[in-house]
């Protein structure tokens, strides 16, 4: 009986689990955000099958969900605030609801946070998905952006400064002083430290508050409030607009503090500041009221000019024997005032800008023997005084009665340099000095070649080695003299085959209609010939296109010598290396000034690296391209293919060539990188890809680079 | 009532494997080992990850009134790698656009004989000649 008994029990613990869980039988589904800022991400999703649901958020890994955590038959309070929910799973409960969508405040600027929908039931206990299996939830990540409406300074405060140190009695003491330059930010930040410790940074968004003598025990005890400390040791004393600082501290004698001076735009007090990570640092001196130092003794000479131009020039000197000089620039005449004792000046080598001395601008403070001066009008005559200096303890003298003087006068624009195709751009800085339809050329990448890397499957995923087309690319945009795209020059250079489909490749400009472009010009042998699944347009584009389309090359497989023995070309590890083959296309956008007819010029600041859009077409199918995450396909393509297999793309929302967990067909990298050998995972290869991806791009951006630990050479091929 | 046993001890041995795989992923974690996917198929991503090793940098010249010089823009990194270059007239505004490596730190321009270097992950480049 005993038995019997034991297995009922048993028998209704079970069916008694079977009916909790089919009591939700859907969870949650399609979570998206939208509305990401600095500080805020909105969440939407489909409900499930629960009659509510907890969302769970948690900043840079997702929430620790367990079968108890949360706790069956237990509540939560939430709040859509990150900061104020309840702490759960390592994260906060921002939502516990009936809805389908909650606003998430409260967060950290360029961070990623997870999140986490649980369904819920709570008839009649508590029940939460997750106590039956951790994983029925539904999870996703969003990274906050960097509040790009507060960038930050990008010129520091500079010196010379000075802190001196005066007792006030006993206990306390009084720090106070200046520094010569303030930089360009809304304020800065004063932080306070030991000289013997180093420089704590300011996060951004962070609140800081001043911190005052009579909150002293508070500050220091143990209970201190950490918005009034950077980091242990690094003491908020002061922020704001200032120059000039005060301020009292507890009496240390002997002890000589470090005072950083951090710029910053936004708003300190408010958590808005953006700062800029380099400070103004000096000393205070050891303690005592101060006192005079005595004057250089020997000024500067040897004053002259070099590279004068319209509206710059550089000034050179040898140095007297004081510790620091100032350099004031007058125009037309000499500088009639001197500068005060004690008074620190506010340099800038833009004419105009820095401290006013005797009706000149003071253009250089420092210890150095030169400056570049800018912002001078042509043909104008410029007076230069340099001034020695010494710092003492909280004193600044100048030695005023050596100052030396020189003058000089700028270029006219009659003596600028030679243009000799005369399009208004000097021959030094013509990229076609002797070409009046031609100017400048930029090239993308800046600086050698980028990679495209290529599965060839879609819309079925494939073994993401992505090697079954690798090539590297780069273009020259030519531009004239008013801002016109005259003509790119491609380059694109077949490195490797891992793949058995014969693969033709091309590229798309979006937005710019195919009858914009006056001709294709293909440089050496044409890789089209014989080509079945396409026809041209006189000017060398695709026909029946909307955008212009350029295909490259026909067959991948057309291009590189392909050993026997091996299955494909220059990715099996021990294959021999077949070598590279380079297609050079030239599209031209004009010719000697003219643009096609009825279509009209295309500015560069319209021809940004975005309308590049390059793609596969697979197995000579034209219907069937694949191109990189996002990316709108051409005309010609064949939309049955979308949504097949793997491919989740939705073109209704813009939605492309991603699998329904956001993976890619291609990769694009900004530098000439190696590729996996054949059937690695692209993740054993590179080895912070995976982290890099899985962050939102946040974490390794330099994933691709060369770096210790970065690559695994075993899994990479070294052909070529 | 053999065939309840069986039915019992089946359903308890998967219960007790299911509980084991778990405790071994809950040490895994708490050990530090690395929670990054080992293989691409397990990457999960957002639907606006852009797969990108490039940011955007926004230009904006700024005008100067009654300044009549025309001179060349440009944009380069500290290696002399030039993203822009084109004849500004001083008095007259210019926005575009620049696409530069994304781990880029420092960006400079150089314009009417004036050279300033500012911060690359500012977003947007605001260049005027005063």
């Amino acid at each position: 009986m005993k038995i019997k008994n034991n297995i009922l029990f048993g028998l209704l613990f079970i069916l008694s689990s079977i009916q909790s869980f089919a009591e939700i039988s859907t969870f949650a589904s399609n979570l998206t955000f939208t509305n990401i800022t600095s500080s805020s991400i909105t969440l939407n999703w489909t409900a499930g099958g629960g009659t509510k649901r907890m969302v769970i958020a948690r900043k840079s890994a997702l929430p620790a969900i367990t079968i108890s955590t949360p706790t069956f038959n237990s509540s939560y309070t939430a709040n859509s605030n990150f900061t104020l929910g309840e702490s759960l799973a390592s994260g906060k409960v921002v939502y516990f609801g009936t809805g389908t969508a909650v606003t998430v405040t409260g967060l950290d600027a360029s961070s990623s946070y997870y999140f986490s929908i649980i369904e819920v039931e709570e008839t009649p206990y508590i029940y939460y998905a997750t106590n039956e299996v951790d994983t029925w939830k539904l999870d996703g990540n969003a990274s906050t952006n960097s509040g790009s409406s507060i960038t930050a300074p990008t010129i520091i405060s500079s010196g010379p400064a000075i802190a001196t140190v005066t007792d006030i009695d006993e206990m306390s003491t009084t720090i106070s002083g200046s520094f010569a330059n303030k930089g360009n930010g809304a304020g800065r930040i004063l932080l306070l430290r030991p000289c013997n410790s180093t420089a704590r940074i300011p996060s951004d968004n962070v609140v800081k508050q001043k911190y005052s003598y009579a909150m002293h025990d508070s500050i220091f005890g143990m209970t201190r409030d950490t918005s009034y400390w950077v980091s242990n040791w690094s003491l908020v004393v002061d922020f704001g607009d200032f120059k000039n600082f005060s301020f009292t501290f507890s009496r240390m004698p002997g002890l000589q503090f470090a005072l950083d001076v951090f710029e910053y735009n936004g708003n300190v007090s408010a958590g808005t500041a953006v700062y800029n990570t380099t400070p103004l640092t000096f000393c205070t001196d050891a303690g005592s009221s101060g006192g005079s130092s005595s004057a250089p003794t020997i000024g500067a000479t040897n004053l002259n000019f070099s590279a004068v131009g319209q509206n710059s020039l550089t000034l050179n000197w040898v140095s007297g024997n004081g510790t620091s000089r100032i350099v004031v620039a007058r125009k037309s005449s000499e500088i009639n005032a001197e500068p005060t004792n004690n008074t620190p000046y506010s340099a800038n080598s833009v004419f105009g800008i820095g401290s006013n001395l005797g009706g000149g601008f003071v253009v250089y403070n420092g210890t150095g023997s030169s400056v570049n001066v800018t912002g001078l009008d042509s043909t104008s005559t410029y007076y230069f005084t340099v001034i020695e200096y010494v710092i003492g303890s909280g004193t600044i003298t100048y030695a005023s009665n050596l100052k030396t003087t020189s003058s000089t006068t700028t270029n006219g624009s009659s003596s600028s340099s030679t243009d000799s195709d005369e399009d208004g751009v000097p021959d030094e800085a013509d990229d076609y000095p002797n070409d009046a339809y031609k100017a400048f050329s930029t090239g993308y990448p800046a600086a050698g070649y980028g990679t495209m890397l290529f599965e060839d499957l879609w819309p079925g995923k494939g073994d993401y080695d992505f090697n079954d087309l690798v090539l590297n690319y780069h273009y020259d945009v030519v531009s004239d003299a008013t801002d016109k795209v005259v003509e790119v020059k491609y380059s694109f250079v077949t490195r490797a085959i891992g793949g058995s489909l014969h693969n033709g490749f091309a590229f798309q400009l979006d937005g710019i209609p195919a009858s914009s472009i006056h001709s294709v010009e293909r440089l050496g042998s044409s890789k089209v010939t014989g080509i079945s699944y396409a026809t041209f347009n006189d000017n060398g584009t695709e026909a029946n296109q909307t955008n212009a389309n350029i295909i490259v090359f026909k067959d991948a497989y057309d291009l590189l010598p392909h050993s026997s023995g091996f299955a494909f070309i220059n990715v099996e590890a021990g294959a021999p290396n077949e070598g590279t083959d380079t297609t050079q296309i030239i599209v031209r956008f004009s010719s000697n000034g003219v643009s096609p007819e009825g279509s009209s010029a295309t500015a560069i600041a319209d021809f940004t690296h975005s309308i590049f859009n390059p793609y596969l077409i697979v197995g000579q199918d034209r219907g069937k391209e694949v191109h990189k995450a996002n990316r709108v396909p051409s005309s010609l393509v064949n939309n049955n293919y979308f949504g097949q297999h793997q491919d989740n793309s939705n073109p209704a929302q813009n939605i492309y060539y991603r699998t329904s967990t956001g993976l890619p067909w291609v990769l694009d990298v900004t530098e000439s990188v190696p590729y996996a050998t054949e059937k690695t995972d692209f993740t054993e290869a590179f080895l912070k890809f995976a982290e890099w991806a899985t962050s939102g791009g946040s974490s390794y951006t330099d994933w691709y680079q060369d770096l210790s630990n970065y690559r695994n050479t075993d899994k990479i091929f070294s052909g070529n | 009532m053999n065939n309840l046993k069986l039915l019992l001890l089946v359903l308890l041995t998967w219960q007790l494997t299911l509980t084991s795989c778990k405790k071994t992923e809950i040490i895994k974690k708490e050990n530090g080992v690395s929670d990054a996917p080992s293989k691409f198929t397990e990457i999960k991503t957002n639907a606006n990850f852009a797969w990108s090793t490039t940011k955007k940098i926004k230009i904006e010249y700024k005008p100067t009134n009654n300044d009549t010089r025309v001179s060349v823009l440009k944009v380069e990194d500290l290696n002399g790698h030039v993203y822009l270059k084109k004849l500004q007239k001083t008095s007259e505004k210019f926005s575009g656009s620049i696409e530069v490596p994304i781990h880029l730190k420092t960006i400079k321009y150089s314009i009417a004989g004036i050279q300033k270097e500012l911060n690359a992950n500012a977003g947007v480049l605001n260049i005027e000649v005063k």
